[in-house]
């Protein structure tokens, strides 16, 4: 019995080196453009993925806000965009319009109770974000305590499973 | 009455009480499911769904293509080295170019979504010999033209592939995007009516129709795009979308394999036994059991098994995360050429 020639084995998986190749292009493009731009923030985990940042961030922010001005994602964007630069009331309008338009976005949570911190706002008021985080996603739960424990110096506490 | 008869043939995948269950009824309650799971549950849920659904979908198409020596044998070659060079592919993607891996798994999602739910179409026609010779034609583009319709023009997902763009930086500004809305919404209502047209001619030349693939692929579009247009949660159209996915396959390929059996086709007994009458609740306990060891590998808890030799190197996360885009660009992979219904070998389990 002969061997599979090499063009049977081309053949054979056509489909999948095409794969390959589309992916070899694209991993050679995003990485000339992620160097020559500088415009995506280096992933912080394993499981994290490289964001927008600076002027990008808040350029894909003015666009979404110009087609969807209530949406959730086009203003959780922009308060992140803002709240980097340090406008922190700005971002705050921003972060509450979203959340009124989608209160189970986990970073959305999560950078506002930060912001309200930032800002001086009443433990209570800060308290209550925390728990909202700590309720919809249980599995971050350690580590959001860990943190917000730590920023805000001790203020914060958390009893177990009390939200 | 006998005209209408001849106009319209009734034919079903599985049995008129399954496919009304499955095929019709399934993308409703998944819909409704959805809409509670956003205003109730936890972001949570969605990693719920993902372990008991998306997972064991994945899980039957493992048992399809090496738990049946006839299916191995057909793309042996492709059974064989397909995993090992995708899980390489992805490692390196996620190492090296984490969004060209996004992009990628993506993409191929929504091609496979869409393709899952054309080759169920056909299987509606090829079941009850209905539609003409160039139906498929016209449904396979009815498919593209609608679904990639669905990513272009929604609120859920324009945010989506604009934000996506931009990290391309490909900077897309707000009057471009609304210009692609209208093409695309030009297209796809040109296209509907096309599609109508083909009906209608199908039907004067005397060709029957199947209604059941109509309310079928009227279902699952009213499913996409009501989520896609009703609620920025992305959990609610993963949810909804992942369900009417994911159990639609477990429930084709179970009577995909018990047909093949009780037609008399020779097969493992792993596949005879799960798929004889009555052995359901071993063959879903066989699902639950493979996501609850396909958890432990891509959340990284293998570690704890390994004594410290597994596990122990840095990258170990990155490799455990991989294996969650790995195993689903396999599927997609195999999905594209172990289903079509023209072949012979395939109709044998339809």
């Amino acid at each position: 019995m002969h061997p599979p020639s090499p063009m049977r084995y081309l053949r054979s998986f056509k489909l999948l080196l095409l794969i390959l190749s589309i992916g070899a292009l694209l991993a050679y493009v995003e990485r000339q453009r992620t160097s020559e731009y500088g415009h995506l923030s280096e992933r912080t985990h394993a499981r994290g993925h490289p964001a927008l940042k600076g002027e990008s961030l808040e350029e894909v922010a003015r666009v979404l806000l110009t087609l969807y001005p209530e949406g959730a994602q086009p203003n959780l964007l922009m308060g992140t965009a803002l709240a980097e630069k340090g406008e922190l009331k700005a971002a705050r309008a921003h972060l509450e319009k979203a959340l009124e338009a989608d209160r189970h976005n986990q970073q959305l949570l999560f950078l506002y109770a930060r912001l309200l911190l930032d800002l001086g706002e009443e433990e209570a008021e800060v308290q209550a974000v925390v728990d909202e985080l700590r309720r919809l996603f249980p599995r971050s739960r350690q580590t959001v305590e860990a943190y917000f424990v730590r920023a805000s110096q001790g203020k914060l506490r958390f009893e177990d499973g009390v939200y | 009455m006998s005209e209408s008869a001849n106009l319209f043939r009734s034919g079903y995948i599985v049995d008129r009480r399954q496919d009304y269950v499955w095929f019709l009824g399934l993308p409703i309650v998944a819909l409704v499911f959805a809409f509670v799971s956003g205003q109730y549950l936890p972001g949570a849920a969605l990693a719920a769904i993902a372990l008991w659904v998306t997972v064991p979908h994945h899980f039957v198409t493992w048992l399809r293509v090496y738990g049946s020596p006839g299916e191995f044998a057909r793309f042996k070659e492709r059974f064989i080295w397909g995993p090992v060079l995708l899980i390489g592919f992805c490692y390196l993607l996620l190492h090296y170019a984490p969004l060209s891996l996004v992009l990628i798994v993506t993409l191929w999602d929504h091609q496979h979504s869409l393709m899952q739910q054309y080759g169920f179409a056909r299987v509606y026609d090829f079941k009850a010999k209905t539609g003409s010779p160039s139906t498929a034609k016209f449904d396979l583009a009815f498919s593209w033209v609608f679904f990639v319709n669905m990513l272009v023009v929604s609120p859920l997902f324009s945010t989506l592939w604009v934000r996506m763009l931009h990290e391309w930086h490909v900077p897309i500004g707000a009057a471009g995007v609304q210009v692609v809305h209208q093409v695309s919404w030009a297209i796809t209502i040109v296209y509907g009516l096309i599609w109508l047209g083909h009906i209608a001619w199908t039907l004067r030349q005397g060709y029957a129709l199947n209604p059941l693939k109509y309310a079928f692929l009227g279902v699952s579009y009213f499913l996409w795009y009501f989520t896609s247009f009703t609620t920025e949660y992305l959990l609610v159209f993963a949810v909804a979308h992942r369900i009417m996915h994911g159990v639609q396959y477990i429930v084709m390929v179970y009577y995909y394999n018990r047909h093949k059996v009780e037609r008399g086709a020779s097969d493992s007994v792993v596949i005879r036994f799960l798929s004889k009458r009555g052995n359901v609740k071993a063959f879903l306990l066989m699902c639950g059991a493979y996501a609850l060891v396909f958890h432990a590998l891509s959340e990284g808890h293998v570690r704890d098994f390994g004594f410290g030799f597994v596990g122990f190197n840095t990258n170990f996360d990155l490799f455990s995360y991989s294996l969650l885009s790995s195993f689903a660009l396999i599927h997609y992979y195999y999905d594209a050429f172990i289903w079509k219904v023209r072949k012979k070998e395939v109709q044998e389990g339809l």
